[in-house]
């Protein structure tokens, strides 16, 4: 994954990610949505086949990257809860 | 209408007389003929309204044979049947017994043909074999094509022609022209009667798709296709295209003659070393060689041609050409096969097979056998195609909008009875008019627990969440055909230009430019756009500066050696100018002047 | 969060989860097809090929066919690898493919140097050679998602569908819905009410809800709850794909999460 930024300021952030499909960015987007302190969080590519996702996300007077970090950390909790669910569930 | 009493006789397009009685000697004619006493190669009609007799007997005529019907009664008992069917009695052998007859497009004219034995009444003469032998053969590859608006099976008929498939056995030791290879083809699961009669299954033309009818962001608009990443990457759909390039040693009168070679750096017109690197010390290109675009397959040098113009020593030279035979510009490939043989006229001859593999890529043209035409849109990765409960993605995603304006409906039953065949692991017969009904194969559908009515549950391949309207998903053949992108995809900036007009080639394989015709110049006109219709028909086509005499109106002359310009008629003295023109404006001055008419151009001031 | 086993097969598994979004279920399943890594022949060269069929379609034959590694971890892709992609032991595993007519050539003719890689299926036909014909085939496999090619997959048919959930309100016992239902989850017996008998089974369909006169039964989806069908190509076993594929996405998140942080 390789990630670049392409605006930041207080409230907005721009990202561009490569290498990297709707399997992680719509679960980010989603969990983002979650979080009340944001406006908007959304992902888009140009064309499929030539051009790379960009994500881009507004909160309500919170630092952006503050809460990238939280959705996702909550993601990793979930895999982990899912993990621990599913190797118990296998015995 | 009005009997005519006497009824003029043609035969093949002659008049030959007239006759009284124009009834009885049709009849008369007829049942000579079923009789076998004239050939059953003629054909006999009686137009009323015109009164004419017009009998054909010329070859090449369609003709399709009918039962005969006497009052009311085919002529071919059940018996009959059976005895043919038993291999007792051929089918010959009922049209020598009258029982059945061939009939050509015009005397079809005087016929009332019942599809089925329980429609005869005493005013039909013929009984239809089959229903589906109305159609011809093309049109009886089309699966239930009673269901389809009937442009759309013309249409359907047109491009089974165009399909790539396997069409011949031994397509690997013949040296054709151009020829094209289908590697998967699949026998249509959902097939007619007249696809079993000509053999479509030995040579089959076309793969079963799985295909949903779903928009898909915008890319199957106007009959654009998207097509799944994963099929593609499997193989479907997947094509070779092979060239033959020749090379012959020709012989010219006084004994000089093409030799195979690699061209020596002194020929004239050779090119450099590296190019002559795959070439083998015959000038054969080896096989299994990659060649681009220009490439030499064989190595080709020609005696010098006669009318040689002396160089600056003054000697002529003696210098072979290089007439190498090369791949065309816009195509690449594996050299397949390297056959050197013998012509009829006892010379050399090379022929070059190269093989292309053409993966499916956006701009491919495929088809359904009803006249659904596509190109590709979108190739889309397997993970981002919406999906069943299953896991089940589609090969293809096409747009509801090309199915109500078009109606065709048989593409949809297709699509059903293809699920059906790919779960009950059968085909379907599909033949006009005799086909497995719709009801069948929605009970079928509901044996192996889908809805009945075609359509399932979806889910986005993106977003994962569930597509509000249930999709319809069926199985059903489609085919590649040959319009491929890479076949036509062509640009040119500037390039080559014809001898005689200097205007831009035309053709793709002669690197030419496009045509702007008699209306796009009609557009910039009624745009005002002055300039621009300069600027495309003189400044980027074939613009030329010649040199006018102001005083007589011919075109002058540069002298380089003096470097003075001077008119041919009026000497050095005149006033010589230079005037903007396209090079067909000159050649057409030329021609008029060829005619013995002076055309004598007249100055102004320029603006 | 709860997971639910609904079936185990070595290539396949099904396994209800409940707690989850459908952006989560469907992460799951695209990891399992495209983020989980696995083995695929990628560049051969062939010495001799007298067969049938042409270079490229014996090529696209071989890549496809699946394999399996003992230990999938000591091989690296070859973007990630020490070599830096020129090309050694860590991120390629050699074979060779030796076969002479007449006969059939099948996946288990391709050996590899690695004793621990091999075909996940035997008996996959890759080309028929009549007499005399030849297929002297080397290469190498590499290591990558399936996000590069198909070939790669390491699930190749995953999906899932919400859990249903089917309510029957004032049934007039006519027993339509049941006749309707092509998946027999309904079931009426004498002087009952219809029943659900096959909850799982259900499609979502709705055929039963048209079908019925009387608005007594409505059908609707649980959002939270999803019925995964995992099933791989054999490189791995179908439990340790959903394993990998979860542990994939978590990969991505933490990176997510450490960049965040060291951005801010």
């Amino acid at each position: 994954m390789d990630l670049k930024i392409i605006k930041k300021d207080e409230e907005e952030l721009h990202m561009e990610f490569e290498g990297e499909s709707h399997t992680l960015l719509n679960l980010l987007r989603t969990e983002l949505l979650k979080d009340e302190r944001v406006m908007y969080a959304t992902y888009d590519t140009k064309f499929t086949i030539m051009d790379n996702p960009i994500f881009k996300l507004r909160t309500r007077g919170e630092d952006p990257l503050e809460i990238m970090k939280q959705a996702a950390s909550r993601i990793t909790a979930q895999c982990d809860e899912f993990l621990q669910c599913y190797n118990a569930a296998l015995g | 209408m009005i009997t005519v009493a006497s009824a003029r006789v043609f035969l093949n397009g002659e008049i030959v007389g007239h006759h009284p009685q124009p009834e009885e000697l049709v009849s008369e004619m007829r049942r000579l003929r079923r009789c076998g006493q004239i050939s059953n190669q003629v054909n006999i009609a009686f137009f009323d309204r015109t009164g004419e007799i017009v009998i054909n007997t010329d070859s090449g005529r369609a003709r399709r044979p009918l039962i005969n019907v006497e009052r009311g009664h085919p002529m071919v008992t059940e018996e009959q049947v059976s005895m043919v069917e038993r291999g007792e009695m051929t089918f010959g052998d009922l049209v020598d017994m009258g029982a059945i007859e061939y009939l050509d497009a015009e005397e079809e004219e005087n016929t009332l043909i019942a599809i089925w034995e329980g429609d005869l009444t005493s005013e039909h003469t013929h009984l239809e074999l089959d229903p589906s032998l109305i159609l011809g053969i093309c049109t009886g590859l089309v699966p239930y094509p009673e269901h389809n608006a009937s442009p759309r099976n013309t249409m359907g008929a047109g491009m089974v022609k165009q399909c790539l498939g396997m069409s011949m056995a031994n397509m690997r030791l013949r040296p054709d022209t151009r020829g094209h290879y289908l590697h998967y083809p699949h026998q249509a699961l959902v097939r007619t009667r007249t696809a079993k009669a000509i053999g479509f299954d030995q040579r089959p033309a076309g793969q079963n798709f799985v295909v949903a009818v779903l928009s898909y962001e915008g890319y199957n608009i106007e009959d654009a296709l998207v097509m799944n990443r994963g099929s593609i990457e499997r193989g479907l759909a997947r094509s070779h295209f092979f060239r033959v390039s020749e090379a012959e040693e020709r012989k010219y009168p006084g004994g000089q003659e093409d030799k195979f070679e690699i061209p020596d750096l002194e020929v004239r017109g050779a090119r450099g070393s590296e190019t002559y690197e795959q070439l083998d010390d015959d000038g054969l290109v080896n096989p299994n060689a990659y060649v681009g675009p220009n490439d030499v397959l064989v190595g080709k040098t020609s005696p010098p041609r006669f009318l040689e113009e002396p160089s600056e020593f003054g000697i002529t030279p003696q210098q072979r050409r290089e007439t190498s035979v090369t791949m065309r510009s816009n195509e690449k490939g594996v050299v397949d096969m390297v056959i050197l043989t013998e012509s009829q006229n006892g010379n050399r001859l090379a022929k070059v097979k190269s093989r292309d593999q053409r993966v499916p890529e956006l701009g491919d043209k495929f088809a359904s056998r009803h006249g659904q035409k596509g190109v590709l849109g979108l190739i889309v990765p397997p993970e981002d195609m919406p999906f069943t409960e299953s896991g089940m993605v589609p090969d293809l995603l096409l747009n509801p909008h090309a199915i109500p304006s078009r109606m065709t409906v048989g593409h949809v039953l297709e699509m059903i009875g293809g699920k059906v065949g790919s779960l009950e692991g059968r085909f379907v017969d599909a033949t006009a008019f005799l086909g497995e009904t719709e009801p069948d194969l929605r009970n079928a559908l509901t044996k192996f627990g889908f809805s009945h009515t075609g359509r399932e549950i979806f889910y986005f391949g993106t977003t994962g969440e569930q597509v509000m309207a249930d999709v319809f998903m069926g199985v059903i053949l489609y085919q590649k055909l040959y319009h491929m992108v890479s076949g036509k995809m062509h640009a040119r900036s500037r390039g080559p230009v014809q001898v005689l007009t200097r205007q831009p080639t035309e053709g793709r394989a002669r690197e030419g430019g496009l045509r702007f015709g008699e209306m796009e110049r009609d557009v910039l006109i009624a745009h005002g756009a002055a300039l621009a219709l300069k600027e495309r028909l003189v400044d980027e086509s074939d613009k030329v500066t010649e040199l006018v005499c102001s005083h007589c109106g011919v075109i002058a002359i540069h002298d380089k050696r003096r470097n003075a310009d001077y008119c041919p008629v009026c000497g050095a003295d005149t006033e010589i100018y230079p005037v903007e023109m396209s090079y067909a404006f000159k050649l057409l001055l030329d021609e008029i002047k060829s005619l013995g008419v002076a055309p004598r151009l007249i100055l102004e001031d320029a603006v | 969060m709860k997971v639910e086993l609904i079936e185990l097969r070595e290539d396949r598994i099904r396994f209800l989860l409940t707690g989850a979004t459908a952006a989560f279920a469907n992460g799951i399943r695209r990891a399992c097809m495209s983020e989980v890594p696995t083995l695929a022949i990628d560049e051969i060269r062939l010495y001799d090929n007298t067969s049938v069929l042409f270079d490229e379609q014996i090529s696209l034959r071989l890549g496809l066919i699946p394999l399996t590694a003992e230990d999938l971890d000591v091989y690296s892709s070859p973007e990630d690898c020490i070599c830096e992609g020129a090309g050694c032991p860590g991120c390629r595993v050699d074979f060779i493919l030796t076969a002479e007519g007449p006969k059939m050539v099948y996946s288990q003719d391709v050996v590899f140097t690695d004793p621990g890689v091999k075909v996940a299926f035997e008996g996959i036909p890759v080309v028929v050679l009549g007499e005399g014909e030849k297929l002297v085939v080397e290469g190498y496999a590499t290591k990558r998602t399936g996000s590069a090619h198909s070939k790669w997959q390491s699930g190749t048919t995953c999906g899932y569908k919400n859990l249903p959930r089917i309510d029957i309100g004032d049934c007039q016992k006519c027993g339509k819905c049941v006749k309707v239902c092509p998946r027999d989850v309904l079931a009426l017996d004498e002087g009952d009410r219809v029943r659900v008998v096959n909850l799982l089974a259900c499609s979502l369909c709705k055929l039963c809800i048209d079908e019925c006169d009387y608005q007594a039964i409505t059908v609707t989806p649980v959002p939270d709850s999803f019925v995964l069908t995992i099933e791989g190509d054999g490189s791995i076993k179908a439990k340790d794909l959903v394993v990998k594929a979860a542990e994939e996405i978590r990969h991505r998140a933490e990176m997510i999460g450490e960049k965040m942080a060291d951005l801010s």
